[in-house]
């Protein structure tokens, strides 16, 4: 039982039932002893009745109405006076006066004896079944509600429990609807005494990690101020020096190269920094997924030129709902991945198309690929493949494209292409989700 | 006829529920799977129909012997399962993957095997009862009564057996193992003894001062423990043997256990 309401439902009608029910049984039990009581004195009025009946001479014919339900007998000093139609010849019982139980006429009756003036014996029975049904008819009719009546109470108690944990189901809606950037304090109206220490735990919980998101982003935009600036220096200073030297002087290359990969460096990790899904403030808007392509494409053309590599976009128009700045961003990232890995003379295709009205993006290349078991390791922060530092990558690149993925609650995944080398899938939601 | 009704359905109802409330509550703290209950929930109907048509041949059979030795030897088969059920348990903390679907096949053998019996019991009781307009509505309500009181306090011993401590709940569903099925063998004696198959023995004592054999509380005890108010030497010794024989199976889990584990 995994629901509180569930739980608390079958507990309290369990109990209920127990408590109830063996209640009624007692009450069922003191009621049959108290019919039965009422009983014996009919029992014994009867025998009042008869003895007067026989004293005043009235016909006692009147007492042998219930047929086969009523007996009697009068005995006088071991003599038979009078008996009811179908009352055994011997006497039923004992003579001393009181209740028993007798059995004569293939039933079980129950007797009063009563011992009158001149040594008169009145001795009448009532059949002890018959008596028995009789009060327990009487007697279901208050237990039968209780029965009748469980289902509804169970539905009440169904009913009022859900009610109860309204607050907790109000508290859990809200931090379940919440978007997973909005860290304000949740607010439950007057929440009950056991709820109030949840939420304020809660409350001081969303409070510093939004603190901590806070220092976060902060960090992030100072340290990119912080880097750019002396890179910006460095890149002067190493122009002043190229005035100085030979052109195409060795160390100056390098320093060059250097320079631009700590640039490249430093904007990756920037981006990984700024695409973090627990961070990032998406500007969404409507677009059309091919159109963000052509534009990117276009972009990243002269990148390509330089290897003698193909570059080719296909697909037609595939409405969505993203963020323009951060797709460009994971395209740019993968056709970045792809000049790089891709020998020179690759061919590189992107293409747009809508599967089942959903918009998938792919990115194709003729390059060396990537191994089935290294694919879902490309995704962690400064993996490159085969741990090689040959190429100039940050090992960053695919770790940004899988945050954009996730902030826009895509799916990614890697396959092998039809052009031979590497094939990236990256499936949208409709542009109405 | 209420009370009796009462009484006779609660028996039944009672004995199943308590047995299947420890069970669960042995899977839950084992963190098992529940698809034991539900293999033994529809095995039980088919049993409980099949019951019921062979129900005459069934009881003309071994000399008008044969319902009661059936039902002896569903006792003595739930007895069996419940000893297998300790001694896989006891193995299960300890390589759960490997011990859960034998647990689950002798928790399912059990529940089929008590349910069988006692389901068979009240439908006997309440069809004999449909057909006699005079104490249909005292049979049904009384059974209806007896039902809710048994599976209630099923309900409630489960959440008893799970607010207990983790490391308490395998020990105490054990013990109460123990006695429910020395409880079934001690009734399996029982009616193998009305029906003259093991000898009727002189009695060792008389606790019906203390509790009533015919009272609502011995008819419980009777339901749950097997109570016997007079017992023989021979009950007496099979109802000891049979707790001393859980005993062991929980011995000799441990013992295998720290055996494999060494290995």
């Amino acid at each position: 039982m995994n629901s509180i309401r569930t739980y608390l439902v079958v507990m309290l009608v369990a109990a209920f039932s127990l408590v109830s029910f063996i209640a009624a049984l007692n009450g069922y039990l003191s009621s049959m002893r108290e019919a039965e009581k009422l009983l014996d004195k009919q029992l014994a009025h009867a025998s009042d009745i008869l003895r007067l009946a026989r004293t005043e001479g009235i016909s006692s014919r009147v007492m042998d109405q219930r047929d086969g339900e009523f007996a009697f007998q009068v005995w006088r000093e071991g003599e038979l006076l009078l008996a009811s139609e179908g009352s055994p010849a011997a006497p039923i019982g004992d003579f001393s006066e009181g209740y028993r139980y007798a059995n004569f006429s293939g039933y079980r009756w129950r007797t009063y004896t009563l011992q009158a003036e001149n040594k008169t014996v009145f001795v009448v029975a009532e059949r002890a079944d018959l008596r028995h049904l009789v009060a327990e008819k009487v007697v279901l009719e208050s237990v039968l509600p209780l029965l009748l009546w469980l289902p509804v109470s169970a539905l009440l108690v169904w009913l009022l429990v859900g009610w109860g944990l309204r607050p907790l189901r109000e508290l859990s809606n809200q931090i379940n609807t919440r978007r997973s950037d909005d860290l304000s304090p949740v607010r439950v109206r007057r929440p009950p005494r056991e709820l109030v220490q949840l939420i304020d735990s809660t409350n001081s919980l969303f409070a510093r990690l939004a603190a901590a998101f806070e220092r976060e982003k902060q960090f992030a935009s100072h340290a990119a101020h912080e880097l750019r600036t002396p890179l910006s220096v460095l890149k002067v200073h190493l122009h002043n020096i190229a005035a100085d030297l030979p052109p195409g002087a060795p160390a100056l290359e390098h320093a060059n190269a250097g320079v631009e990969r700590m640039h490249h460096l430093v904007e990756q990790i920037l981006d990984l920094s700024r695409t973090h899904p627990e961070l990032i403030q998406a500007k969404f808007s409507e677009l059309d997924l091919h159109s963000l392509c052509q534009r990117v494409t276009a972009a990243a053309w002269p990148r390509f030129t330089g290897k003698a590599q193909v570059l080719s976009l296909e697909g037609s128009p595939a409405p969505m709902s993203g963020d323009p700045a951060l797709l460009e961003t994971l395209l740019g990232n993968l056709l970045d991945n792809a000049a790089k890995y891709c020998p020179r003379e690759a061919e590189i295709r992107v293409s747009v198309s809508m599967e089942d009205g959903y918009p998938v993006l792919a990115v194709d290349d003729s390059g060396p690929g990537i191994p089935a078991h290294e694919r879902q390791r490309v995704f962690e922060r400064f993996y490159r493949m085969g741990g090689s530092g040959g190429s100039s990558g940050s090992g960053l690149g695919m770790s940004i494209v899988a945050h954009i993925v996730t902030v826009h609650s895509a799916r990614i995944e890697l396959v092998d292409s039809d052009l031979g080398g590497l094939g990236v899938r990256i499936h949208f939601p409709a542009a109405s989700s | 006829m209420l009370i009796n009704s009462v009484v006779l359905v609660l028996r039944e109802v009672l004995e199943a529920s308590v047995l299947i409330s420890v069970l669960l509550a042995m899977t839950v703290s084992l963190r098992l799977s529940l698809r034991w209950l539900l293999l033994a929930l529809p095995l039980t109907v088919v049993a409980v129909v099949l019951f019921a048509f062979s129900l005459d041949s069934m009881t003309d059979a071994l000399d008008g012997a044969g319902q009661e030795v059936v039902s002896a030897l569903l006792q003595v088969l739930v007895f069996v399962a419940l000893v297998c059920v300790v001694f896989v348990a006891t193995r299960v903390g300890r390589s759960a993957s490997v011990m859960a679907q034998p647990m689950a096949i002798f928790m399912a053998l059990a529940t089929l095997c008590a349910l069988t019996r006692e389901c068979s019991e009240i439908l006997i009781y309440i069809t004999g009862f449909a057909t006699s307009e005079e104490h249909r509505t005292a049979v049904f309500a009384g059974s209806a009564i007896g039902a809710t009181i048994g599976l209630s306090v099923g309900v409630l011993l489960y959440a008893a057996l799970n607010s207990l401590p983790e490391r308490r709940v395998i020990p105490v569903c054990h013990a109460l193992l123990a006695l429910i099925g020395a409880g079934m063998v001690m009734q399996s004696s029982m009616l193998l003894e009305q029906v003259d198959w093991l000898p009727s023995a002189r009695q060792l004592w008389d606790s019906n001062v203390l509790v009533n054999e015919q009272s609502l509380t011995g008819q419980l005890l009777y339901a749950v423990f097997g109570y016997e108010a007079t017992p023989s030497l021979l009950q007496v010794s099979l109802y000891l043997g049979s707790v001393a024989l859980v005993v062991c199976a929980w011995w000799a889990g441990q013992v295998v256990g720290s055996t494999v584990d060494a290995a």
